[in-house]
């Protein structure tokens, strides 16, 4: 190996001139057939030998490299006549459009002034010279100004009728999408052929090129119109060979031998003397072919079909949109080490374990360099071989050669001969790190590492409580796993992505992992002071846990022994936490602001020890931030956070089976008495809706400053319809067992809300598309069933029945309607944001933290002379906040208050 | 010797504003209290006669007397009497004195106490 190494300074981009293209070649295309009789490539073809090896085992005549090592070559087709090429249509505008039709000079005035009487000069500031000298001066350096001064020098010099170079009267240029070119003459539109376009082009000086942004070494004008065209190797467009035998060309190739065969019989047609007429409809056909080969998405033109119907994937295609090369290919691909599968839950796991099928386990592998220490277990790994779990897929021997245990014939002899220095491809075990990800990765924490759990079955499984951060549910997920190879990703992995270490989120500084749902109900019912335990059930629930120690004394001693929920929840508390605040149950007439709360929502801990109020959503929810949760794994660590999670919260869940935990008809069926009360309810509001549209109608409405007066009668009488079904509500939560379980759910932040109860247990109330009630469809009325002009509330979406009720046909449809517009909204929100994110992420991805705290691009420059300005990490921030006084002195002193 | 010690008379039980809970109001003389109790340990109706105590180490009882024991974690006071809590790892004892237990020197904060109420006759 001799090569040398070089450093790329730069990337320079132009047009490829015809010359360039002929010097590159390894010879002139013309042969439209690719085959001889016997199958071999025909030279003078597309699949000439010398554009490159495909075969293995053949050599490249061009460079004598075998197949894999041979880059492929170029070669080209002489074009009988020039073609427009389609990605340089606007610049070729832009600058026949500036340009003389006659001398090719850019019409700018120059300097010394015009000589053409015809010329009217306005006063014009910018000469050619100057245009000139401004470009010179800020190209380098301002290139954004000097694409702005571009633009200006096209737009000048377009507007000129005569040129003041050569006063020659000059047509407007019109342009036909895709790429026709018409003259605007006195005798009318004439067509301008690729020639007399290339040819005017030819005669743009390099200086004026310059000024109409063109860098004339790299890039001429003229160039932009092809006479010559580039075939690409052949490595870049293989035929592949289907069962049968019978060959099938590349989309590229196919089109490559289309414009050969028009190339072709043009040429012919020219030298046969044919009418103009013929070749020019030649020209253009090839015009269009030699387009969809560059891009076969060009609008105004059909795209080029394969026979098949299905239209050809060209150039273009193969590099844009989401599967093309940049972001299918090169921003993103497909790796090895990796699975998929559907999620399930599992709350016997541990947060920071993941369960893996033992199918999966035993085709991803994880090198294992042997070692005295391990070589007997890797020995049993290599007997067991690949389709005994745990065993090993490959060894790799110190020379570097690699077995594959699939055709070892006698595994217990490899086995016998490993020794340290080898390394051995085992299967996945119990305890090997993963990381576990699932789509879209909108933020970091999308992608943890988790512990390896084999466990039979064909699902990856996870702890409920790391739902949130991967936004995961279990009604069809899935999700990926990736297996680090190497002892630095491992320990990477392990040290920064385990999921205990990613408990507070870096968005806000809180626990994104936390309970919810049942963890919240469970955790309720546990602590709420009226739960009294016999040794028995506190066993049970404890058992669960990894508690290990001294139950103690039960907190009632007579007339019976009993535990409390508050004596369990205790146990797995510090000894020397401090906490107190409200619950969330603590609002409406269950709020308590002080100790003396008779409703158990005020919790206090004092001394690692719970004494009041419960724990729900507020103490121990997810995404709350400078909750008790939040506050034990900030002061306590993030292990001690997972103990809480893999214990105290499997004893809420364990509480609740024991409990029960359910919901019936009655927890939101109203009695009799509630639901007439809800009728003269219904009544007075209708009254109220009616008289606005009476007053609307005399024109005694008082209108809403800044509304019309149609815009204030809907405000009035949307209010008045919430007010109706807020006052529904009321009756309906007066009427219900606040301590049924539907409500504990609401209250507690479990499940649901005091809304989702109304709608349940009273009435649906108004249904709105864009916040307005809804009033299209039909003309002048949604539905047939109504008058037209009805402006009713039952007209216009209003729906009085109760999910518990049921709803009429046409309640359903209002309610249908409403419906869809939220799924609307998050269809078309999540795309955009996708966008935009990505965006971003693409703008971002460069800037780092330096080792010095700065914020700084790859090319050096401070972004932020320390990170956000003030160094605090949100991860670690008391919820975005360096410090939080009033947390510090309740973990001092909080037990003495 | 029990920090407090009275013979009080329940004036009267009435139901608490969670599920299943009933507030004991006792009346001491000096000392009012009001102890949460739910079905399992509801032994008192009103007009019973009992004793109250309040101790640091555990007094002697029967099945047939409510004991438990927690913490006192809260003494305010509101107008011109003092609120002291007492939490039995969740239902609360709530004294209403004039001096207060903690002011007055008889306990401290977080003292571990035993809280019982033994019927008289
Ligand atoms: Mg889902
Ligand atoms: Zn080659
Ligand atoms: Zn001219």
């Amino acid at each position: 190996m001799s090569e040398t190494e070089k450093i790329i300074k730069g990337i320079q981009f132009g047009l490829l001139s015809p010359d360039e293209i002929r010097k590159m070649s390894v010879g002139a295309i013309k042969s439209p057939d690719v085959y001889d009789e016997d199958g071999t490539p025909i030279e003078g073809s597309v699949l000439d030998p010398r554009l490159g090896v495909i075969e293995p085992g053949q050599k490249c005549p061009v460079c004598g490299n075998p197949m894999g090592v041979c880059p492929g070559h170029f070669g080209h087709i002489e074009l009988v006549r020039p073609v427009i090429h389609v990605g340089f249509v606007k610049e070729i505008y832009d600058t026949l459009k500036a340009t003389c039709r006659n001398c090719g000079r850019l019409k700018l005035r120059p300097e010394k002034g015009s000589t053409c009487e015809e010329f009217k000069s306005e006063e014009e500031e910018l000469t050619l010279e100057k245009a000139y000298r401004i470009l010179k001066a800020i190209k380098k350096r301002y290139p954004l100004a000097a694409k702005r001064l571009i633009d200006h020098v096209k737009k000048t010099a377009a507007k000129q009728e005569v040129c003041p170079h050569c006063c020659a009267k000059q047509y407007k240029i019109k342009i036909e999408k895709p790429y026709t070119f018409y003259e605007e003459r006195k005798e009318g539109l004439v067509k301008l052929l690729p020639t007399e376009i290339r040819e005017r082009l030819e005669k743009i000086p390099n200086e004026d090129a310059e000024l109409l942004g063109f860098d004339p070494q790299y890039s001429r004008p003229e160039w932009a119109v092809l006479t010559v065209l580039p075939v690409p190797p052949i490595t870049i467009r293989p035929s592949i060979t289907i069962e049968s035998g019978m060959r099938a060309e590349d989309d590229l190739t196919h089109k490559l031998v289309d414009i050969i065969r028009i190339n072709n019989r043009l040429e012919e047609s020219i030298r046969s003397g044919a009418p103009q007429l013929i070749v020019e409809d030649l020209w253009d056909l090839l015009q269009y072919h030699v387009a969809t080969y560059f891009d076969n998405e060009i609008p105004g033109i059909p795209p080029a079909k394969h026979r098949s119907g299905r239209p050809l994937r060209t150039l273009a295609q193969r590099l844009k949109g989401k599967e093309g090369r940049f972001r299918g290919n090169l921003s993103g691909k497909r790796v090895d080490f990796s699975a998929r599968t559907v999620v399930s839950p599992d709350p016997n796991l541990s947060i920071n374990e993941v369960g893996v099928p033992i199918y999966v386990a035993k085709i991803l592998t994880v090198p294992e360099r042997v070692t005295k220490f391990n070589i007997e277990r890797l020995r049993q790994a290599v007997i067991n071989g690949p389709d005994k779990w745990p065993g090993a897929n490959y060894v790799i021997r110190p020379d570097g050669r690699r077995i594959d245990l699939r055709y070892v014939k006698d595994r217990k002899e490899l086995a016998a001969s490993l020794t340290p220095g080898y390394i051995v491809e085992r299967h996945l075990v119990d305890g090997d790190i993963v990381l576990f990800n699932r789509q879209p990765s909108l933020h970091r924490i999308s992608m943890m590492a988790h512990k390896v759990k084999v466990l039979p079955g064909k699902t990856f499984r996870l702890n409920l409580l790391v739902c949130p951060p991967y936004n995961a549910d279990f009604d069809g997920d899935e999700m990926n796993l990736h297996v680090p190879q190497s002892e630095e990703a491992i320990a990477e992995a392990r040290e920064l992505m385990l999921v205990e270490k990613n408990i507070l989120t870096p968005r806000y500084g809180g626990p994104i992992i936390g309970a919810g749902q049942d963890f919240i109900s469970g955790a309720y019912l546990l602590t709420v002071k009226t739960t009294l335990l016999t040794k028995e059930e506190a066993y049970t629930i404890l058992g669960v846990s990894d508690y290990i120690g001294d139950l103690g004394e039960p907190a009632i001693l007579a007339p019976n022994e009993y535990y409390t929920g508050k004596q369990i929840v205790s146990l797995f508390l510090p000894k020397d936490f401090n906490f107190h605040g409200t619950a969330k149950i603590s609002s409406g007439p269950r709020a308590c602001k002080t100790e003396d709360c008779p409703h158990d929502s005020y919790i206090v801990i004092k001394k690692g020890i719970l004494l009041e109020g419960v724990f729900d959503k507020n103490a121990i929810g997810n995404q709350q931030p400078e909750s008790i949760l939040h506050w034990l794994i900030r002061e306590y660590g993030d292990e001690y956070g997972r103990y809480l999670m893999d214990n105290l919260f499997k004893v809420f869940i364990r509480y609740a089976e024991m409990r029960g935990f359910t919901m019936t008809l009655d927890d939101i069926t109203i009695s009799e008495d509630a639901k007439s009360k809800t009728k003269e309810l219904i009544k007075q509001h209708e009254e109220v809706v009616n008289d606005y549209m009476v007053k609307y109608n005399e024109g005694k409405l008082e209108p809403i400053p800044g509304r019309t007066l149609e815009e204030s009668l809907e405000n009035y009488i949307l209010d008045t319809l919430d007010k109706l079904r807020n006052s529904a509500g009321e009756i309906a939560a007066q009427d219900l067992d606040p301590f049924n379980n539907v409500y504990v759910m609401a209250r507690t932040g479990a499940r649901g809300s005091v809304l989702n109860i109304t709608q349940m247990a009273a009435m649906l109330g108004q249904q709105t598309v864009r916040g307005e009630r809804i009033s299209r469809g039909y003309l002048n009325r949604v539905l047939p069933h109504f008058k037209v002009n009805d402006k009713s509330p039952e007209a216009r979406g209003f729906v009085y029945s109760s999910f518990r009720s049921g709803l009429n046909p046409i309640e359903m449809f209002f309610h249908a309607a409403g419906g869809r517009e939220g799924l609307v909204d998050t269809a078309v929100k999540t795309s955009q944001s996708g966008y935009m994110q990505r965006r971003l992420i693409n703008a971002l991805s460069d800037i780092r933290v330096e080792y010095n705290g700065m914020v700084r691009t790859t090319y050096g420059d401070v972004i932020q002379v320390i990170y956000g300005d003030d160094g605090v990490d949100p991860m670690r921030s008391a919820h975005g906040k360096t410090f939080d006084v009033n947390r510090i002195i309740e973990r001092v002193v909080g037990w003495k208050r | 010797m029990p920090e407090i010690e009275k013979e009080c008379k329940v004036i009267s039980k009435v139901p608490g504003s969670l599920k299943g809970l009933k507030l004991l109001n006792l009346d001491c003389g000096d000392i009012t209290a009001t102890v949460d109790l739910v079905q399992e340990i509801d032994i008192f109706d009103e007009g019973n006669e009992v004793t109250f105590v309040v101790s640091r180490d555990k007094p002697n009882y029967t099945p047939n007397d409510f004991c438990a024991h927690g913490y006192l974690f809260y003494e305010k006071k509101s107008d011109d009497a003092f609120v002291s809590l007492i939490s039995l790892y969740g239902l609360l004892v709530k004294i209403v004195s004039n001096s207060g237990i903690i002011s007055s020197g008889i306990l401290n904060m977080m003292d571990h106490v035993y809280v019982c109420i033994k019927k008289l006759n």
